[in-house]
């Protein structure tokens, strides 16, 4: 034990102590410092390690006698070997952790997948060729920055070429101003120098960003109009507003396109829509279109039973025959319309590649097929067939239908299809650039994508929006959208409830000390 | 092993002969069970979601009462020398301790199971993430045992053992709850959001199983026994 003198060393070290707690005590305060003082932050910050460092070093000087004795002992020996002992491992341990925090997967083992990305997403991430920066300005405490987190850390999982940062714009003001973000829960999605703001905290919404920013351009959806086709601007059910909304969501910009009026296609054009005309295109503008596609262009065309739009010969150079029927699919339909084919068989293709088993319903139908004979170099694929039941019924007027081998067409009846060849008329591509492609798509209905039956399948959605991606060459967006979390349900009587009540909180706790009553009791 | 299973043995045979085990239990129990039926009416859904969140939370309050007497009793009933001349080593003595109370912990886990049982019998609970929720639960319990084994070993008094140990596991725990994002970026504020408790469980108890947070929560409780018992060892010298 130690030789010195008590009493003086004694109120040193209640000093050292003292000062030290005031130290450690000026250090935790700052967790209550209201944010705008940020001096008196930081001045408790430096203030606070300085004393309680002041502190250490008194009570150090205070207790000289005794640890200077103290360390010569085995036991200080043997103490500082366990020190240097421990300290490695948790050196071990840290870096076992942080391995393991690089190098990490994750199972998403909820049903319906609600905390992992979509295909979607995945697929523009690996494609991302640039680095991409977000930097999400959020308060502290805002509730909104656990599920920013939790999202962001799924992007971060699947590419490494996004750097996320969190900033709470209230502690650095200056930063968030640069980014010019003006409400709190923003995030700043950066490639380059182009930058996407978001205000939401979803899966669409950061994808559509990141589209935003791959895409270098806008790509130009036109949809015809003046044949009585389905208009982008009505929200009828016959409108196709929300299929204008949905294209928005994937960064395409739709308008409509009058031919006549406008004299050719215009230059800007990605892709153009035929949707559901029911009068016959001229033939000059048949022409447009034809010199349009010879060049590279991507058409889709959903051409109803019944309708001549005049596209006949057009579709027949590129390999595609209307039929003049109605398709009756008595094995798979909607509720008890034959007359509207469920379809459920999709042939591979990169528009339906993610849609098998679902079903996508086409309300009055025609076949839409691939002739015998494809023109060479092209590539033609039928997307949706319906089953072998069913058929196409060209006795139309007939209340009795029935298949009739001599004039119907026999199943499965081809409902849809998709050619593409390299363009006729196309400039020679350059080193490291695709081939300019004209691609087709031909589907023999058209209010499948209408307002009052999108909705009703996920799929009617994803033919028609992949459709669109393939024909604009962006093989990288087809994939499944985003699925809705599941909420499941429990209804309880209040008998039942007071049952689960009594149970939780007294019977099975009673049960316990019972067994332990019983056991306590039979010791004695 | 064979003299660690001993110890195992003697640990869980002296909890259930003593009534206080049995009153921690029915404790842990009746608390959890009661947020269990409040959550349930409440959120009508047919998941563990919620109740496993704050079943973490009563574990944080009880598991230093049940590793509180681990160690530190031994050493102030003086019981510790018997114990020392049997053949088993000081880390066998400790890990067999732990051990006991992990198998405790795996049994109040356990008698908890009349929960899914009531979400199976009237809804349709998503099997997975109560299963991954139960095992993070177990993982965050282990590491609260794992630190309050560490603080039973640092003293002869039960209480101060469990204020301790309470008081370390609620600071990391906090440490989650305000994630202090200064200068997001710095690996200072990286680690500190890293070694809080809370973050690495809640993806457990919503379905998600990643490894990282499996290292986490293995990591805790192997430096936390170490600690314990490199600790231990020092206290022939005192």
């Amino acid at each position: 034990m130690s030789n010195t003198p008590k009493n003086p060393n004694a109120k040193l070290d209640i000093a050292g102590w003292v000062i030290l707690f005031a130290g450690l005590v000026a250090l935790v305060a700052r967790r209550w410092v209201p944010i705008s003082n940020m001096q008196l932050f930081d001045g408790l910050w430096t203030g606070g390690t300085i004393t309680a460092v002041i502190g250490a070093l008194v009570l150090v000087y205070a207790n000289r006698g005794e640890l200077l004795a103290a360390s010569r002992t085995r036991q200080a020996r043997y103490g500082a070997n366990s020190v240097v002992l421990t300290i490695s491992v948790i050196g071990i341990i840290g870096l076992l952790n942080y391995l393991g925090g690089r190098y990490h997967y994750r199972f998403d083992l909820t049903e319906a997948k609600t905390f992992s990305i979509s295909d979607q997403t995945k697929n523009i991430l690996k494609d991302l060729k640039e680095p991409v920066t977000v930097t999400a300005f959020y308060q502290e405490n805002n509730p909104s920055l656990r599920q920013a987190k939790d999202l962001l850390s799924n992007y971060t999982y699947v590419s490494d070429k996004i750097k996320v940062s969190y900033i709470d714009p209230d502690r650095q003001p200056a930063v968030a101003q640069k980014y010019g973000v003006e409400r709190y829960g923003t995030t700043v999605f950066e490639m380059g120098d182009r930058k996407e703001k978001v205000t939401t905290v979803s899966e669409q919404d950061f994808t559509s960003a990141l589209i935003k920013l791959v895409k270098k351009k806008e790509t130009k959806v036109y949809f015809l109009n003046g044949h009585g086709e389905l208009s982008l601007e009505e929200f009828g059910d016959k409108g196709i507003s929300k299929f204008k909304e949905a294209l928005g969501k994937d960064h395409y910009s739709c308008e409509a396109l009058n031919l006549p009026a406008k004299q050719q296609v215009p230059a800007d054009a990605d892709v153009v829509v035929i949707a559901g005309p029911r009068a016959p295109l001229a033939a000059k503008e048949v022409d447009l279109l034809d010199t349009w596609m010879a060049k590279g262009g991507k058409l889709l065309a959903m051409v109803d039973p019944t309708v001549d739009a005049g596209l006949g010969k057009l579709f027949k150079t590129y390999g595609v025959e209307l039929g003049n029927n109605l398709v009756i699919d008595p094995l798979s339909h909607s509720w008890t319309d034959v007359g509207t084919p469920a379809v459920t068989n999709y042939r591979w293709h990169e528009i339906t590649k993610g849609m098998a088993g679902v079903a996508t319903f086409f309300p009055r139908t025609r076949s839409v097929s691939l002739a015998k004979q494809q023109p060479t170099g092209q590539l033609g694929s039928v997307l949706a067939e319906t089953t072998p039941a069913g058929w196409g019924e060209t006795d139309l007027g007939n209340p009795k239908m029935g298949y009739d081998k001599a004039k119907d067409m026999a199943g499965p009846v081809s409902l849809a299809v998709a050619v593409g060849r390299d363009a006729k008329d196309a400039p020679k591509p350059k080193d490291g650039e695709k081939a300019v492609q004209t691609r087709l798509v031909v589907v023999g209905n058209s209010s499948f994508v209408s307002n009052g039956i999108l909705g009703q399948s996920a799929t009617n959605a994803d033919l028609a929006l992949n459709s669109i991606n393939w024909l604009a060459q962006e093989e990288s967006l087809i994939a499944i959208r985003p699925k809705q979390p599941q909420q499941r349900q429990i209804s309880l009587t209040g008998g039942q409830m007071n049952g689960i009540f009594t149970l939780s909180v007294l019977g099975v706790p009673l049960a316990v000390l019972a067994l332990g009553g019983i056991i306590w009791w039979r010791r004695r | 092993m064979n003299p660690i299973l001993a110890i195992i043995e003697r640990e869980l045979k002296a909890y259930f002969v003593s009534p206080i085990a049995y009153v921690v239990i029915a404790m842990f129990l009746a608390l959890s069970g009661y947020f269990f039926a409040a959550i349930l009416f409440l959120t009508k859904d047919a998941s563990m979601q919620y109740q496993l969140s704050n079943m973490a939370v009563i574990l944080l309050i009880v598991s230093p009462l049940i590793s509180m007497r681990l160690l530190a009793e031994e050493q102030r009933q003086g019981t510790l020398e018997l114990l020392c001349t049997s053949p088993v080593t000081d880390s066998g003595i400790v890990l067999g301790k732990y051990l006991a109370s992990l198998i405790l912990l795996a049994i109040m886990l356990l008698l908890t199971g009349y929960g899914p049982a009531i979400l199976y019998f009237y809804g349709k609970p998503e099997l997975y993430p109560i299963l991954s929720g139960y095992l993070g639960l177990f993982l965050i319990g282990a590491g609260f045992l794992a630190i309050g084994v560490m603080a039973s070993a640092w003293t002869k008094n039960q209480i101060v053992a469990a204020v301790i140990s309470f008081a370390i596991c609620l600071i990391l725990w906090i440490l989650g709850a305000s994630s202090s994002m200064a200068s997001g970026g710095s690996w200072a504020s990286d680690l500190i959001n890293y070694l809080a408790l809370e973050p690495h469980f809640s993806s457990f108890v919503r379905g998600v199983f990643d490894t990282s947070d499996l290292v986490y929560y293995i990591s805790l409780s192997v430096v936390a026994v170490f600690i314990a018992i490199r600790s231990f060892e020092t206290r022939r010298w005192r």
